[in-house]
């Protein structure tokens, strides 16, 4: 073992930087020296300390390193400073209180958070506590005191119960519940869905079942008599969903993302992007603010099977032979008229403070080729009609887009844009987007259709 | 106020008191923020699940650490990436965590450390910020930004971490001489 004290061999052990036989010779002594198994534990008390206070100082420090007279080398990558969180972040991050929070909910709903702030709309207004409301079109977001946010679509009845719970009656939402939010719960007619940190859509059926899709973290689902008393329950995972039947007493198992984005020709993505198979309205028309999520792409399937009543023009990026004999930007090709096309919308809206950059990295993998992209917001415009699944239901409404920018090094060679590859067999779409608090990148990818209909 | 009621009260403030002293025993034996969180969140849930069947209030911290020991064990068969664990390591963690705790509040101690932190100069701080952050850069990567060597940057990093330990000792023996 090499010759170190032992408040370095604990550290490096903490770090798992000793060797195999080096950590097997420490664990030894843990179990035959009780005081240096006291330290460990102090020094991994310490260590958490010390992410926790990290992730809590991370902006002010942010701004302390710009500040410094720290080499140069600080200041260029400052911006990166701690840009790749975690989606669950340390659980002491906001104290375990919350998760204590998560506990009491779950086994006795009425136990809530003493009423610090209200539960406002997007807009401000505050929302009533226990007043049902209902929505007949469109769609709300709800933002809570413990940061949750809910984006509930039309047709929806439903109540806020609490600072950090609601009762969906009627309809479905999209939740993006962040640490501070863990233990939020939705109450609906079948039973009750707790969050533990996470992305999720609850969707209610009338008097049939509720049905719960996690995109992110995880969630713990019950059927739940009308006495309020827990019958069943069980945790749902990431890329999982489940139903809630109340009638049988179980929580069953439905398809998993996977499942679902294979039937629209997505053979895998990364763990950077998440499916979702239906475009919530919100973000549909371009009010984007629920789906603000670090580190995350959303990858929507639009209109498939759609026949291309003209030609249209859409961009590919240079294959590897192609950049060898001097091809660098990506280029328009045609798509003739009649071609039958599936289109899928990428989107990514990171939650950061204004002014800092979150670059997002992920990759789609298509069972058939990739005919092209479309970047431009001119371009999404246009293609509104040909594309966009609200566009036949209500060709007025108004859609706002606010595409991606690659390329721009034709300009400033230096400066970071947007990348949006397409692989050489055409198959694989790679792509690093790079947006901030007030900007989303979007673009859309077209596809070759298959010759059946998805299976829904 | 009803059985059910005090019931919910005292799970809560169980917690509370032991919350630190559990995360710490399962980040020692993991030592992996992500593992750690995780099974964290499953013990708490778990604790909350089957507080009933605990006969005495006394006996909470070495029954949740038990679920936690467990969980900590199921962690290690079905993590592809750990090596088999001795399980008497991870007792012997069990059984340091509690007589830390008893000895003195790991709430406590994380105060302290705090405290600590916010006189470090700021350049230390910014050390500890960068090996520190979620964004999962190396020592090295981090050595090679600042522009020095690894050996080096683990050194500054060890005399700080025992820098902040003495501040921890002074301020808790201060604290127990008032």
């Amino acid at each position: 073992m090499k010759d170190w004290d032992d408040d370095r061999l604990l550290q490096a052990y903490l770090d798992r930087t000793l060797s195999p036989g080096e950590t097997f010779q420490l664990e030894q002594r843990f179990c035959q020296e009780p005081e240096l198994a006291e330290r460990m534990i102090l020094f991994a008390s310490d260590d958490a300390v010390l992410s926790e206070w990290v992730a809590h100082q991370e902006q002010d420090l942010g701004e302390l390193l710009s500040q410094d007279e720290s080499p140069s080398t600080i200041q260029e990558n400052a911006p990166d400073f701690g840009l790749r969180r975690r989606l669950i972040v340390p659980a002491f991050l906001s104290g375990c209180g919350l998760l204590l929070a998560m506990g009491l909910f779950y086994i006795v709903p009425q136990f809530q958070t003493p009423v610090l702030e209200a539960v406002v709309f997007s807009s401000g207004e505050r929302v009533q506590n226990h007043i049902k409301q209902t929505l007949a079109e469109g769609s709300a977001e709800l933002h809570f005191p413990t940061g949750a946010r809910v984006l509930i679509s039309a047709p929806a009845a439903y109540e806020v119960t609490g600072n950090n719970s609601i009762h969906l009656q009627q309809g479905k939402f999209i939740a993006n519940v962040p640490s501070t939010g863990i233990g939020f719960q939705v109450d609906t007619p079948h039973g009750r869905v707790i969050d533990l940190g996470t992305l999720f859509s609850v969707q209610t059926a009338d008097a049939e079942d509720t049905r719960v899709q996690v995109y992110r973290g995880k969630v713990i689902a019950s059927v739940v008599d009308d006495d309020g008393i827990v019958k069943t329950s069980r945790q749902v995972d990431e890329n999982k969903s489940a139903k809630i039947d109340y009638q049988k007493n179980e929580i069953a198992e439905t398809p998993d993302s996977h499942e679902v984005s294979a039937r629209y020709g997505i053979k895998g993505y990364s763990s950077s992007v998440i499916f979702q198979e239906e475009m919530p309205d919100a973000l549909a028309t371009g009010k984007y603010q629920v789906f603000e999520h670090d580190d995350l792409a959303f990858v929507f399937p639009e209109r498939s099977h759609v026949v291309l009543p003209q030609n249209l023009n859409v961009l590919v990026s240079p294959t590897r032979d192609e950049q060898r004999s001097g091809k660098s930007f990506h280029y328009p090709v045609s798509l003739p008229a009649q071609t039958k096309v599936d289109c899928f919308r990428v989107y990514y809206d990171p939650a950061i403070k204004q002014g800092t950059f979150i670059p997002v990295r992920g990759e789609i993998e298509f069972e058939r080729p990739i005919l092209g992209v479309i970047l431009e917001i001119k371009k999404l415009n246009q293609t509104d009609s040909f594309f966009h699944p609200l566009y036949e239901k209500h060709p007025d409404r108004s859609i706002v887009h606010q595409g991606t920018e690659v390329d721009r090094g034709k300009i400033d060679p230096k400066a970071r844009y947007d990348e949006v590859t397409i692989s050489d067999d055409r198959k694989k779409l790679s792509f690093v987007l790079l947006s901030g608090e007030r900007f989303v990148d979007e673009f859309r990818v077209i596809v070759q259709s298959s010759e059946n209909p998805a299976k829904q | 106020m009803s059985t059910e009621t005090d019931s919910k009260s005292d799970v809560a403030r169980l917690l509370t008191q032991y919350q630190r002293a559990l995360y710490v025993y399962i980040y020692a034996c993991v030592r992996n923020a992500t593992d750690a969180d995780d099974i964290f969140q499953e013990v708490s849930i778990a604790v909350v699940e089957s507080f009933s069947q605990l006969d005495s209030e006394d006996g909470f911290f070495p029954w949740a650490r038990e679920i936690a020991y467990r969980r900590v064990l199921a962690h290690h068969r079905t993590s592809n990436r750990e090596k088999p664990v001795n399980p008497q390591v991870i007792t012997a963690l069990a059984e340091a965590v509690e007589r830390v705790e008893n000895q003195q509040s790991l709430s406590t101690r994380r105060d302290k450390l705090m405290e600590c932190l916010e006189r470090l100069p700021s350049l230390s701080r910014e050390l500890i910020a960068r090996c520190y952050n979620n964004s999962g850069e190396s020592v090295g990567v981090v050595a090679e930004q600042i522009g020095q060597k690894v050996t080096s940057v683990y050194a500054r990093v060890h005399r700080i971490r025992a820098i902040l330990r003495d501040c921890i000792a002074q301020r808790l023996q201060e604290e127990s001489g008032e």
